[in-house]
């Protein structure tokens, strides 16, 4: 297979190895995200030949994942919105004492969800494809729904406050030009605003300005987390995996399948396996007090979603999120068209990829072992040299996504409402799935209301979307179901006895 | 290490006179000596940044400066030609303007017109094509325009782009100039041509205008067909895809161009400098090998032309905008 | 008692929201305009805030039903109190956007970080050295490798290498 050949080589080896390392600096500084690292590789992966341009992305984007999760655990600043899901579990068990053992879970799950997405990718690439060409306006309108519904359901506290977090993230999303009308919303004459609001400097603002107010605001010095010398990365993984094999099927399977469809991506995914998860779950009252289930569920969910993110960008040159997106142009740089052809022409590349896709992910266990180890630093560093360094990364890291100082000043608005919102127990991670998906509830509603002529039933029609949308309102419902399920339980027993 | 005291003494001077071309500013004879930026309104990895980034590898070959791309992304391209606007005319931060420029203006989400940029030259033009799924119930241009002709006004959608984007307003124009009024086909905005291929895919709407290497990967995946090509003669890229012309005897013409400007008010030696290097950018192998393996089209005007096409362009769109409805 | 008032701060929010998106827009074609969207998050910022006033003025009378002596909602969650010091990470974002264009991005972050550093009592040799290769590490990776156009200031006058 001349595949192999292509990717064994002295400089595709050294390329990736560069990747990774830049991929978990990025990914563990706060302030720097997955997508802000892929987007600043373009430029660089245009003097580069295809193979190690592609696998300088693949590796990266893998890596910045799994490592945004670092600062998450630590500091309580998740790098990305899909590990915005579980920050609350992974954050808790850093402060019992078991930082090291949920990062350890966390990266065997990235690995198996990164390989076993990338299998489903070998193996039956195209025919997933054609079901995810199956779904129009209708499918993702009620997929999102879904999506924003879990955040809901899976939130610890109230659900009011749940609620309107949620709310404060979609009404971000409606900032900029309405895609249907073109028409500006609430951009008050900035032409900045008009692109509406990205979610890296909202996330920073959100996690990162809030963590380092809610410090200075403190007169202590004194960590909340602490090394713990029995802390082991690997220790316990075997229990947990046996323990949770199930969980990492499942979230894989999820993480892949809503990753291959166009426009949901592994942050929809990771919610929603999470939410499954808390669900299905036998002690579904632990979820959101440190446990590992939830990290298991969801962390498997969002590495699988960005291998199936590739099923359509390879089979039809659609991207499945912003990554891919990005590679897209990239492929299309060096000469590889997306398209079925790429599966056919005998050039290797394709199985160069596959390869390079494998590759990347083994690499993470040694790479990211590493950087859990050094994360240390996190902890050894006195926070009062640690907190200025976080937030001239979070300044810089804000600019860099566009290169417009309208990014900072969002950071710092959104985050002082937000930081407002968090000594009320508002909690804030619905606000980010709220902003990513905002705009894709109300693009595809609107696009499918445009087709109908405004007819309603039409979210009904067809048959996926019907199943789908008969998903959500039995979510909704659920609370409702439970109650009269056991109050008719109990009358009966009351009855027999 | 070790620094001898001699290549101390190089570097000190080197350095000192480095400092005193800084100092001494741009001496117009000299043009260019430091790096360029040329600012892309779209995002990284796009279909436009890759022009960018290959005309400004060929154009740094010709110049022996760097040319660095830089990003400003957003608001339909607001942001990043306002961007262009507002750098100093020293000539040292150009950008890549897009057909955005003749219609953002229209919708008044700008007061921005061509007027306010200095042409440099045109690099790029690609010409709309008339996309449908191939199982869908269309099999000729003839039997779709025949459908729009007789069914209610509002029965068939199309897609592409965003409302009131360039592909929009070219097959709003292209309607209109078969005598059918602009809104006789319901627009389905999209965000880019990628979602609006899946919908066409999935039978969410029935035509799809874009650009045919937009939808090259459909194509040749057979899902989707391609009727006609809006252009007065067949693409070389793609030589089975008729003209408009020979299937429905039509002329009509808009597409996307893509040009290097200025700000307005630069010195017209750096505009003469500017056009000369990117000519042979735009000659150069690198340049041409990309735009034909990527099937973009090449079309090249000097500043003049350049400035000439922009203005008659402006008010074919400014019409179609206005027949939209979209007019602000 | 905070939960009151953020009950009615956000249906004040809601109020405006769904006031401004009515100045949006319409298109005849649509069936549903731009202002559709906001105007329902407008509404659930107003049903979600009433929710959470109306639940905590509940609490708090079933409370005073049960004669608790001290207040209900102060009990559950002391409200930490904040040094005004909470105010420096967004006053540094701000020193930062309005300096650097004339400082330059690395000498105002190297400010900041120092200042910051001092003020939590740094040994001021640690804060001097971390805080000038830290901006200088920032500055060369993004500018440099990354190329992101950080503001190179008028004050050094542009003899900093920020792009090559």
């Amino acid at each position: 297979m001349n595949g192999v050949g292509l990717v064994l080589n002295f400089d595709t080896i050294l390329v990736i190895l560069a990747a990774s390392l830049f991929g978990i600096f990025v990914g563990a500084v706060p302030g720097l995200t997955a997508t802000m690292a892929v987007a600043l590789l373009v430029p660089l992966t245009f003097y580069m030949d295809t193979i190690p341009a592609i696998a300088a992305i693949v590796t990266t984007s893998a890596m910045a994942i799994f490592a945004g999760d670092i600062p998450g655990t630590y500091l309580n600043i998740p790098g990305t919105p899909a590990s915005a899901a579980y920050v609350g579990e992974s954050h808790a068990l850093a402060k019992k004492g078991r930082a090291r053992e949920a990062l350890g879970i966390n990266l065997v799950c990235s690995v198996f969800g990164g390989i076993f997405g990338t299998i489903i990718l070998i193996v039956v690439a195209q025919s997933l494809a054609e079901v995810a060409l199956k779904f129009s306006a209708f499918e993702y309108f009620w997929l999102a729904v879904l999506g924003l519904s879990c955040s809901i359901f899976i939130s610890v506290g109230s659900r009011t406050k749940a609620f309107l977090s949620l709310l404060f993230g979609v009404l971000l999303s409606t900032v900029g030009l309405d895609m249907m009308s073109g028409a500006p919303r609430f951009t008050f004459g900035v032409p900045d605003l008009m692109a509406g609001i990205n979610f890296i400097p909202v996330m920073i603002g959100m996690f990162a300005l809030n963590e380092l107010m809610s410090y200075y605001g403190s007169k202590s010095e004194k960590k909340t987390i602490s090394v713990v010398d029995k802390d082991s990365v690997f220790h316990n993984v075997p229990r947990h995996v046996k323990r949770y094999w199930r969980n990492m099927v499942r979230g894989s399977s999820i993480g892949t399948m809503i990753g291959a469809l166009p426009g949901a991506g592994a942050d929809i995914a990771a919610w929603i396996s999470y939410g499954v998860g808390k669900g299905r779950s036998k002690d579904s009252s632990k979820y959101g007090t440190g446990n590992i289930e939830g990290i298991v569920d969801a962390s498997s969910a969002n590495n699988s979603g960005i291998s199936g993110a590739w099923v359509p960008a390879l089979v039809f040159g659609i991207p499945g999120d912003s990554i891919t997106a990005i590679v897209i142009g990239v492929l299309y740089m060096k000469g590889m068209n997306p398209g079925p052809t790429i599966f056919m022409d005998g050039s290797g590349l394709i199985y160069a990829l596959f390869i390079v896709f494998i590759l990347a992910n083994l690499m993470m266990l040694p790479i990211g072992y590493m950087a859990i180890r050094l994360s240390k630093l996190f902890i050894l560093t006195p926070s009062r040299v640690l907190m200025p360094i976080i937030l001239c990364f979070c300044i810089v890291g804000a600019f860099a996504i566009n290169n417009s100082v309208v990014d900072i000043w969002l950071m710092l608005i959104v985050g002082l409402v937000a930081y407002l919102l968090a000594v009320n127990d508002f909690p804030m991670a619905p606000a980010i799935l709220g902003l990513v998906l905002g705009s894709v509830v109300e693009n595809n509603f609107m696009s499918a209301m445009l087709r109908t002529g405004g007819d309603l039933t039409s979210f009904f029609a067809r048959p996926i979307s019907a199943g789908l949308g008969i998903a959500v309102i039995l979510l909704w419902c659920s609370p409702l179901l439970i109650k009269a399920y056991r109050y008719q339980k109990r009358k009966s027993e009351r009855a027999s006895a | 290490m070790i620094m001898t005291n001699h290549s101390l003494k190089t570097l000190i001077t080197s350095s000192i006179a480095a400092a005193i071309m800084v100092a001494s500013g741009s001496a117009l004879a000299d043009y260019p000596e430091r790096p360029i930026t040329l600012i892309v309104p779209w995002a990284a990895g796009g279909g436009t940044d890759a022009t960018a980034r290959t005309i400004a590898r060929a154009l740094e070959e010709e110049l022996g400066q760097n040319v660095n791309v830089v990003n400003r992304t957003g608001g339909s391209g607001v942001v990043g030609h306002t961007a262009i606007l507002n750098a100093k005319p020293d000539g040292y931060t150009i950008g890549l303007a897009t057909v955005e420029v003749n219609t953002m203006h229209w919708q008044g989400l700008t007061d921005l017109t061509y007027e306010d940029l200095t042409p440099i030259a045109q690099i790029n033009y690609d010409s709309p094509g008339i996309q449908v799924a191939t199982d869908g119930a269309f099999d000729s241009l003839d039997t779709l325009m025949e459908a729009i002709r007789t069914q209610p006004k509002g029965s068939l959608t199309a897609s592409g782009t965003g409302q009131g984007g360039i592909w929009h307003l070219a097959f709003a124009g292209f309607l209109m100039d078969q005598g059918i009024p602009a809104d006789q086909v319901i627009w389905v905005p999209s965000e880019g041509s990628a979602p609006a291929m899946t919908e066409l895919a999935s039978g969410g709407v029935d035509v799809v205008s874009t650009s045919i290497p937009e939808a090259r990967s459909m194509i040749d995946a057979g899902r989707v067909k391609s009727f006609a090509v809006m252009a007065s003669e067949r693409l070389s890229a793609f030589p089975d895809i008729p003209t408009a012309n020979e299937l429905v005897g039509s002329d009509y013409q808009v597409g996307a161009w893509r040009g290097i400007v200025g700000p307005q008010g630069m010195d017209a030696e750096v505009v003469a400098t500017l056009e000369s290097a990117l000519e042979a950018a735009y000659q150069s192998d690198t340049y041409q090998d990309f735009m034909t393996q990527r099937g973009f089209g090449t079309e090249w005007r000097n500043a003049e032309e350049f400035g000439q096409m922009m203005e008659e362009m402006d008010g074919i769109l400014g019409e179609i905008v206005e027949q939209v409805g979209l007019a602000n | 008692m905070r939960d009151v008032f953020a009950g009615i701060g956000f249906m004040i929010a809601g109020i405006v929201t769904i006031i401004t998106a009515q100045q949006f827009p319409t298109l005849p074609s649509l069936q549903y305009g731009p202002s559709l969207f906001p105007s329902l998050v407008g509404g659930g910022f107003c049903i979600g805030g009433a929710v959470l006033t109306l639940n905590s003025l509940w609490q708090r009378r079933k409370a005073a039903a049960q004669e608790v002596q001290d207040d209900p909602t102060l009990a559950t969650s002391p409200p930490e109190k904040m040094g005004w010091a909470m105010v420096l990470p967004p006053i540094a974002i701000v020193f930062y956007i309005l300096a650097s264009d004339y400082l330059g991005a690395m000498l105002t972050i190297t400010i900041i970080m120092f200042l910051l550093m001092l003020l939590r009592k740094t040994k001021i040799y640690v804060a001097l050295i971390t805080s000038v290769v830290m901006s200088s590490a920032i500055y060369f990776i993004f500018s440099h490798y990354l190329l992101i156009p950080l503001p190179q200031g008028v004050l050094l006058g542009g003899s900093l290498p920020w792009i090559s």
